[in-house]
């Protein structure tokens, strides 16, 4: 039960970024691998921001901001499909690595001394924060913008044809998608009590991970009359992360050396990921995303 | 006769390094109650013809002039059917959801307000023709048949009432019962609506039958261009006889 409430509050922490990479991944269906950087971001602006005594909250916003940014960055560079979307996203997180450091001024931010969000309004705000964000995301994708942020996604060039300028959908999608990340940052960088260089290392890999085995599972469990449903998409977020971070704390708990960790989890993505592959709602081929 | 909508002068289409004209020297002028129907064999330009008035590739020689209306970008009144109809739909998103994305520019302009109005003229549209696609606007597009999608397209067209309407084979991929009904559906929608259309084919009996203006291509050159009696007068024979 102790592993389970752990894992349920890492999931709260995590969720943002899971969504974030669900607009990304399966509503504008591109690979982003941006988020290991704009995760960053969002942490090293918020911890830096609180360190010259900037409000939580103005942090917070700053470091939205900076997150949407950083989507915007990814985005012009994938411009007019010029440059590939897995190369476009490991440029800009080569870029932002630089940047990051920029905005940490060193490798590691301690928040310890600062008045953080948790100091202000205890523990719960956390959870406050997490729901904001599930209803930042329902509001975009129920509105006639997630609905164009979709006819992205399933046919970009019909959409170029109707629209003329597709690369708004791009930027914004994108934005809100890597904002969402740079906002999982600072909640992370909250509860861990401190910002770091390396902290989004292997975020945008176990974040797709999770948003494949959680929409999977949703579907299993859940046949929406809908083709698309926010609210059970979210759900279906939500249990990935749960998932993973089950598994994680698992693998701690039976004694794994932190040092395999990350090659153990890895196999199990693989084997996760394969297994969701050969699932029989894919070979249907319709009503999935 | 009035203003030619689409004028085309001197056009002229070569394939870079291959040296090979696909259009040669076409004169040619759609005007506005137009129902062009363009005959030819497999590479003789037909499609060339379509993609050089809808925009998407440019003539190496001579000029387009399109009078269709006084908005900057043009190519936002044409709209163009193929084959291919997957170019054409948002696979997995409903009837519903296609419906809308394809009204977008329209919203851009103005000219629909509010997304239940938007709706309810395609219900109302869909009753009105008494069509078995009503009972389907939630169902995922991708688990339509290909003619009842080809259907569907059509009327999101004739909804959308472009300045002119280009189809290219647009029945080639469907069975010859559905694709009876889509070139009726297109002849009926085309005359009520008055939009004016340019129609491929290789099906010479749709040729006979429908269209007020008749053009057959040959080798990137008109072979045949015939109007109202002449074409009536036309015979089965004597197309195919230009094929050879």
């Amino acid at each position: 039960m102790n592993i389970f409430y752990l894992a349920l509050e890492q999931t709260i922490v995590f969720l943002p970024l899971v969504m974030g990479i669900y607009l990304s991944y399966k509503i504008l269906q591109t690979t982003d691998l941006t988020v290991d950087g704009t995760f960053v971001l969002g942490a090293a602006l918020y911890a830096r921001s609180l360190s010259m005594g900037v409000e939580p909250l103005v942090a917070v916003l700053i470091a939205l901001a900076g997150g949407f940014l950083g989507g915007v960055m990814v985005s012009l560079i994938q411009f007019k499909d010029k440059v590939n979307s897995l190369i476009a996203s490991i440029l800009a997180l080569f870029i932002l690595y630089s940047v990051n450091f920029q905005v940490m001024g060193r490798a590691n931010i301690s928040l310890q001394d600062n008045r953080t969000l948790i100091y202000l309004f205890g523990d719960q705000i956390i959870l406050f924060m997490c729901l904001i964000s599930i209803g930042l995301v329902v509001v975009i994708l129920s509105s006639q913008l997630g609905l164009k942020l979709r006819g992205f996604g399933a046919n970009k060039s019909l959409m170029q044809k109707i629209t003329s300028n597709i690369e708004k959908f791009r930027m914004l999608g994108l934005g809100f998608s890597n904002m969402l990340a740079a906002f999982c940052g600072v909640l992370t960088a909250e509860v861990n009590g401190y910002a770091d260089i390396n902290m989004g290392f292997g975020m945008a890999l176990t974040g797709i991970g999770s948003v494949v085995i959680g929409l999977d599972l949703i579907r299993r469990v859940y046949r929406s009359r809908k083709i698309f449903n926010v609210g059970s998409d979210i759900l279906g977020c939500f249990l990935g992360g749960l998932t993973y971070f089950l598994s994680l704390n698992t693998l701690l708990r039976i004694g794994i050396e932190p040092i395999n960790l990350k090659l153990v989890l890895g196999v199990i993505l693989v084997m996760l990921l394969r297994g969701v592959g050969s699932s029989p709602l894919n070979k249907i081929g319709v009503n999935r995303e | 006769m009035n203003n030619a909508v689409v004028d085309l002068q001197n056009i002229s289409v070569l394939v870079p390094l291959m040296s090979r004209e696909i259009l040669n020297d076409i004169n040619y002028r759609i005007y506005s109650n137009d129902f062009i129907v363009v005959l030819g064999s497999n590479g003789s330009g037909k499609s060339t013809l379509i993609n050089l008035i809808n925009q998407k590739i440019l003539p190496t020689n001579g000029r387009i002039n399109y009078s269709l209306s006084t908005r900057k970008k043009q190519y936002l009144d044409i709209m163009t059917l193929t084959q291919k109809v997957e170019e054409s739909i948002f696979p997995n998103m409903s009837v519903l959801e296609n419906y809308l994305l394809w009204n977008y520019k329209f919203n851009l302009l103005g000219k629909i307000s509010s997304r239940k109005l938007t709706v309810n003229r395609l219900k109302l549209y869909l009753q009105k023709i008494n069509s078995p696609l009503q009972e389907k606007l939630d169902t995922n597009i991708s688990c339509l048949s290909g003619g009842e999608r080809q259907a569907l397209l059509l009327i999101m067209c004739v909804l959308l009432k472009p300045k002119l309407l280009l189809l290219d084979e647009h029945t080639s991929a469907l069975d010859p019962k559905m694709a009876e009904i889509v070139i009726s559906d297109t002849a009926k929608y085309v005359g009520k609506e008055k939009i004016p259309c340019m129609m491929t084919t290789h099906n010479i009996e749709h040729a006979l039958n429908f269209g007020n203006r008749l053009l057959v291509l040959k080798n990137g050159k008109i072979v045949l261009d015939l109007a109202d009696q002449e074409k009536q007068k036309l015979t089965k024979k004597d197309l195919i006889s230009l094929y050879y």
